[in-house]
């Protein structure tokens, strides 16, 4: 009798122990799976418009599922962008960029970490400040070095600071690598130099590979970054043939708030070749698909890279 | 003798630092230096406009008494910009977190959650997140007013007042959301460090989920805790839809009221400076405060 009372209650409590288990398990998986929805929205969002025709955008019950694929809206906002020589330049600006930041932050991230010489406290402060500074503050007299030095409507503002350690969040970048290196062990760089490896080799065949995942990452933001940026570029490309892929978008929806007579005679837009919002987030869709899709290669590497960095005070 | 050799050695230590640093030095010396320089003398005065070139009038404290006094434009927006700022961050932070926390709990699918909550991060900067924006996507996704959620007959009892309030409620929730992406990465990363034997020692002693979260969790991501605040506040007050930041941008390219823009950048700049010193004197001390707490470090 004892003995029965006791193994019942066992079960009946191991069974609540289950359900304490799973409803929590649950609950937390149907919390996720909700907030995944709003982190996907956006994108799904700008999917499905896209490919809705004039009648689907004005019919309140088509909300999801365009009634038919109206692939137009593509043609036509690639038309207005001028998609491929946009994306071309747009293509050059970030990878040039990035590989510049890459090469001169990591360097001066890995002097600060490794080396002892006069100077490295008033380094660290001027990166800090140059941080928090906004552009905007320093934008005027920026723009007048890079007027006297010739370099309106080229990419060297942008380019050539970044092959600096500046350019777009260069100082970030600098601050990351320091952080990394500075949780590296040193051993196997000394070993090299025990091992008559000159200082530059040790660089390149010794620092460089066990510093891929932190590279990955500043690789990945830089890229971002550069890719989603247009204030600077505004500034110093006005020529149309330098023209940056993200500033035509807003071409776009400049040219929806015109009049229909100015869109037949300019732009040749008609009833035939219409133009909404489903256009306007076609080409908002094809300016962030090249960067997604680098993205869709590196992000693996680049979750992994955060968590391997050191950055987060391991 | 082995003096003289350990100097040596020093002296070249130094040099290869100061080799690694040359290209940051040249940087800073001519695109930032002499800019921020500049833009300071510049705060002071205006451009000379007979001058062809970089000429600086100096006009004493004009652009600033102009900026706190005269303009009726600029403070207002000062002080909207520094508000959301002052309220986005904790919320930013503090969503980033729990999402952190609830993500590190998950056992099945865990690739998939992050590459969903990190896309916000691709989409999510400059002219493509203005353009979503633009057409509503903030407000449609958690929309009472249309009546997916809360059938129309109760939204009759609230009034449209209280509808309004909630819907600008929740877009806000989600806008936030949205912006908390790479926190969120760090803080997961973060607390996937932790030695799990710290949470068991914690269970044998008989600590509940809320006592782990204050004495483990929390003090264990503090380094990370600072770090996501500084970002938050960073990005926002970089933000290239920031309302004093457009205002700014307008003053320079369009009326070419340059000393009066570098005045206002310098006013901007101060402002981020304080928020950041407040933030490194509260997140800063606790998170210094836990260091070498257990664990790893």
């Amino acid at each position: 009798m004892n003995i029965n009372t006791a193994s019942v209650s066992r079960t009946l409590s191991t069974a609540g122990k289950k359900t304490a288990k799973v409803v929590p398990q649950v609950l937390l998986y149907a919390v996720m799976t909700g907030l995944a929805f709003i982190f996907l929205y956006p994108f799904l969002f700008m999917l499905v418009t896209s490919l809705m025709n004039n009648s689907d955008l004005n019919n309140s019950l088509v909300r999801w599922l365009p009634r038919e694929l109206y692939f137009e809206n593509f043609s036509m906002a690639a038309r207005l962008m001028d998609y491929w020589a946009t994306t071309k330049n747009t293509v050059f600006y970030t990878v040039a960029a990035t590989v510049g930041q890459l090469i001169s932050c990591s360097m001066a991230g890995y002097a600060l970490a490794r080396f002892e010489f006069f100077g490295r406290k008033i380094a660290m402060f001027f990166i800090i400040l140059a941080m928090l500074v906004p552009t905007q503050t320093i934008i005027v007299p920026q723009y007048v070095i890079y007027t006297d030095l010739e370099w309106l409507n080229t990419f060297n503002p942008i380019v050539i600071p970044a092959f600096l350690g500046f350019g777009l969040r260069g100082p970030l970048f600098i601050y990351i690598f320091r952080q990394f290196f500075l949780g590296q062990p040193r051993e196997l760089e000394e070993a090299a130099r025990v091992d008559g490896c000159g200082f530059i080799r040790t660089f390149t065949h010794v620092v460089f590979p066990v510093a891929k995942s932190i590279y990955i990452v500043v690789l990945v933001l830089a890229l971002v970054w550069h890719w989603a940026d247009f204030f600077e570029p505004s500034m110093y490309l006005n020529k149309s043939h330098l023209k940056l892929v993200s500033m035509r978008l807003q071409g776009i929806s400049d040219i929806l708030t015109l009049p229909a007579d100015v869109l037949q005679s300019e732009h040749n837009i008609n009833d035939n070749n219409p133009i909404s919002d489903a256009t306007l987030m076609a080409g908002t869709f094809m300016v962030v698909l090249p960067i997604l899709v680098a993205y869709a290669f590196l992000q693996k590497q680049f979750v992994q890279g955060i968590e391997r960095s050191g950055l987060t005070g391991e | 003798m082995k003096k003289k050799m350990r100097l040596s050695m020093r002296t070249r230590d130094s040099l290869i630092g100061l080799f690694y640093l040359t290209p940051f030095i040249i940087g800073l010396c001519a695109f930032f230096l002499y800019p921020i320089v500049s833009s300071l003398l510049l705060s002071f005065g205006d451009l000379d406009e007979e001058k062809i070139g970089f000429a600086i009038v100096l006009k004493g404290f004009d652009n600033f008494v102009k900026a706190f006094r005269t303009d009726t434009n600029f403070l207002p927006r000062l002080w909207r910009s520094l508000k959301s700022v002052i309220i986005n961050t904790p919320l930013v932070v503090i969503f980033s977190l729990i999402l952190a926390i609830m993500l590190s709990k998950v056992k099945y699918g865990k690739g998939f959650y992050r590459v969903v909550f990190l896309l916000p991060f691709v989409l999510g900067t400059g002219a493509v997140m203005t353009m979503l924006l633009k057409q509503g996507v903030d407000t449609q996704i958690i929309s009472i007013s249309n009546s997916s959620i809360i059938p129309r007959q109760w939204l009759l009892y609230l009034g449209a007042d209280i509808v309004e309030i909630l819907d600008m409620f929740f877009s806000s929730i989600i806008r936030i959301l949205w912006q908390s992406s790479v926190q969120l990465i760090l803080f997961l990363s973060a607390i996937l460090g932790i030695s799990p034997a710290l949470y068991e020692s914690a269970k044998i002693d008989g600590a509940n989920a809320y006592e782990t979260f204050w004495k483990i969790t929390l003090p264990m991501v503090s380094p990370i805790l600072l770090l996501n605040t500084v970002y938050t506040i960073i990005t926002s007050f970089t933000d290239i839809n920031n309302e004093v930041l457009t205002y700014i941008t307008d003053n320079t390219i369009r009326y070419a009221q340059h000393g009066y823009a570098a005045a206002m950048g310098w006013i901007y700049f101060i402002a981020i400076l304080l928020i950041i010193g407040v933030v490194f004197l509260t997140i800063g001390s606790y998170a210094r405060k836990n260091q070498g707490y257990g664990g790893k470090r």
